[in-house]
């Protein structure tokens, strides 16, 4: 059985899959902040929901944390996020031609050619109409993010929102609530604004064809996935676990890779003492910020140094 | 030789093409040549107006500079070609540094414009060299001296920057070390010298590039009718020079030899955020690119995450497409 770990900036995913890339058991859940509590909680649920019956033959890590992770967990690949959804797509829908995948901050568009990546971009300098925007602003409204998308399918007349950034956005949800408009016009309109901003902005210069798959936790928000379809006169398919297929991805590299003997360090894990505690090298000009890793109070890992001086584990390979 | 003074050259700009020469021609008039520190991690940057990223770096390595040397040398770049000019922030860098500095320390900040004979590189020279004291001849030896070894050095450019750790690249003293392993992948680095090879601009990303499997190919290797040769046939001229050299060079390697090219271009550059679009339009009409191309945009605030995560999404699609083949 293999173990897919996605841990991305607001959410963290799980999947154990077997040879046949069968789902086994799986986990989603919010960091809150504390990623690496959020990954012993993961594998605490995870193996309760296998039973105890479990014996992993590789672990693999994707995200923006999947390098803390990998070093955590003791994984046997890491992998950069892109290639991870990718490599999740192309098995389910050999077809498709575009992935969208917008989640907690970061946003992306994949083009793939005849089940290849050819072509991909991120948002860069900014976060508008990624996740943790939504959530901020159903927050705002006293709403929760699943009451969101459903009231946003509501708008009878959505308003014209600033889509550009997400400070103006606020700005301007703000004049139009307090001029009037309702709920579901104001969110509607966010919706249609935030998707304006994503494709032309992430999606700007990229061919945008059919079949296009929409994933990550944004693909839960039907308001969104109504926008982007109305904007692109073309229906979107959106996978059954819309929300793991990075852990997914990373669990079938795995896979694939077949390591002779697993790195990982078990589900005992979570039941131990897991931290971190940076500090300043002062030896030369670069100041690195060096993190270390502790496991029961003892140092396993050590990264940040852009020397290497203190990076004596091994190691996950990188890649 | 007794030494007259200092130099102080500020590590920025146009220093990551041409210091070679610079520091060869002061040093042959009887000069110390002193170079601004890198920003590091923790640097402090000194904020300015509203000004881009590479300004900013001119006036924080003049900072550091200022208290160690007699003059100060910041050329007043109009044009590095015959016919196409330099951002025009270049004209008035020395005016930014001059104002920066209130005065305290001598400029060298003769004018350098290529499309005029009176302000050809030479010339330029031969008046910086009478400020320091030189008479034409001496002059002249030193910057034929120079331009001699500039030349050499830029023919051993490839192995500098693909076997030095990226900060000893400029270090003259340093052989560069025999060629190292063949790399599976060739990638072509497009961009402005002081983005592609300031690490406190670009986080050191080629140094990642290496760690990935990457050789790397700069628009330095291409001559000037392989560069000419992409943009002769646009509608309209690009009058910048460094626009010539990215577009020229951009185009020329998605023709092939190439694994991919990776364009790197800076957030508040107005020139590259013109060159973007232009590209982007030029590629619709050539009907895309089967070579794969990487746009990183670089900024002062971002953090190394974001362009470790593309470039190894990018290798991976280089990898993928060099096993379907």
């Amino acid at each position: 059985m293999y173990l897919g770990i996605d841990v991305g900036s607001i959410t963290t995913k799980m999947v154990v899959i077997n040879e046949g890339d069968e789902i086994l058991a799986e986990v989603y859940l919010r960091n809150n902040g504390r990623p690496l509590e959020a990954i012993q909680h993961g594998l605490e649920s995870i193996s309760s929901r296998l039973d105890g019956k479990t014996s992993i033959d590789g672990a693999a890590t994707t995200g923006s944390a999947r390098h803390l992770a990998a070093y955590l967990v003791g994984a046997d690949l890491v992998k950069n996020e892109i290639t991870a959804h990718s490599i999740a797509v192309i098995d389910l829908f050999p077809d498709a031609k575009t992935i969208f995948e917008i989640g907690g901050q970061d946003s992306k568009v994949i083009v793939l050619r005849t089940g290849v990546v050819v072509d991909f971009a991120m948002n860069t300098v900014c976060a508008a109409g990624t996740g943790s925007f939504l959530d901020q602003q159903a927050a705002r409204l006293g709403i929760s993010i699943e009451e969101f998308g459903r009231l946003a399918l509501k708008a009878k007349q959505p308003v014209r929102v600033a889509g550009r950034c997400t400070v103006f956005a606020e700005t301007d949800m703000i004049h139009k609530q307090q001029i009037g408009h309702s709920v579901e016009d104001i969110i509607g309109g966010l919706c249609d604004s935030l998707v304006k901003n994503y494709l032309n902005n992430v999606c700007r210069g990229k061919e945008i064809l059919s079949p296009i798959v929409f994933q990550g936790g944004v693909a839960a928000n039907q308001g969104i996935r109504k926008a982007l379809e109305k904007e692109l006169e073309t229906d979107l398919i959106i996978p059954e676990h819309f929300g793991l297929m990075g852990a997914m991805g990373a669990a079938k590299l795995v896979r694939r890779a077949k390591p002779v003997r697993t790195q990982f360090k078990g589900f005992e894990l979570s039941r131990k003492s897991c931290s971190t505690r940076g500090f300043e090298c002062g030896e030369c000009g670069n100041q690195c910020e060096v993190i270390e890793l502790l496991i029961d109070r003892e140092v396993v890992a050590c990264w940040g140094d852009l020397c290497e001086k203190y990076r004596k584990s091994s190691g996950p390979i990188t890649g | 030789m007794e030494e007259k003074g200092r130099i102080g050259i500020p590590k920025t700009l146009m220093f990551y093409r041409y210091f070679p020469l610079w520091k060869v021609f002061f040093e042959e008039l009887g000069w110390r040549v002193i170079v601004s520190d890198g920003l590091g991690k923790r640097g402090k940057l000194v904020y300015f107006e509203d000004s881009c990223l590479p300004m900013k770096l001119l006036v924080t390595h003049s900072i550091d500079l200022k208290e160690k040397v007699d003059h100060l040398f910041v050329p007043r770049l109009v044009s590095l070609h015959r016919s196409y000019i330099m951002c025009p922030k270049f004209r008035g860098a020395p005016d930014i540094v001059h104002l920066a500095m209130e005065g305290t320390v001598s400029i060298l900040d003769e004018t350098i414009d290529l499309r005029v004979r009176e302000y050809s590189m030479l010339r330029s020279f031969l008046k910086t060299g009478k400020q320091l004291g030189a008479d034409e001849k001496e002059g002249k030896r030193a910057f034929q001296k120079a331009e001699r070894f500039f030349f050499n050095f830029q023919k051993g450019w490839e192995d500098r920057i693909n076997e030095l750790p990226l900060k000893q690249v400029f270090h003259l003293e340093t052989p560069a070390l025999p060629k190292s392993e063949e790399k599976p992948f060739r990638v072509a680095f497009i961009g402005h010298p002081y983005n592609l090879f300031d690490t406190d601009v670009n986080k050191d990303i080629l140094s990642f590039a290496k760690s990935l499997g990457m050789r790397i190919i700069t628009p330095d290797a291409l001559s000037e009718k392989e560069i000419d040769a992409q943009v002769s046939d646009l509608s309209k001229e690009i009058y910048w020079s460094s626009g010539r050299e990215i577009v020229g060079s951009l185009f020329h390697f998605l023709s092939g030899g190439v694994d991919g090219v990776v364009f790197l271009t800076s957030f508040k550059c107005g020139i590259d955020a013109l060159l973007q679009e232009f590209i982007r339009r030029r590629l619709k009409l050539k009907g895309g690119t089967s070579i794969p191309l990487l746009l990183l945009s670089l900024d002062e605030h971002s953090g190394r995450e974001g362009l470790t995560t593309r470039l190894e999404a990018f290798r991976d699609v280089m990898e993928e497409r060099k096993t379907k083949e």
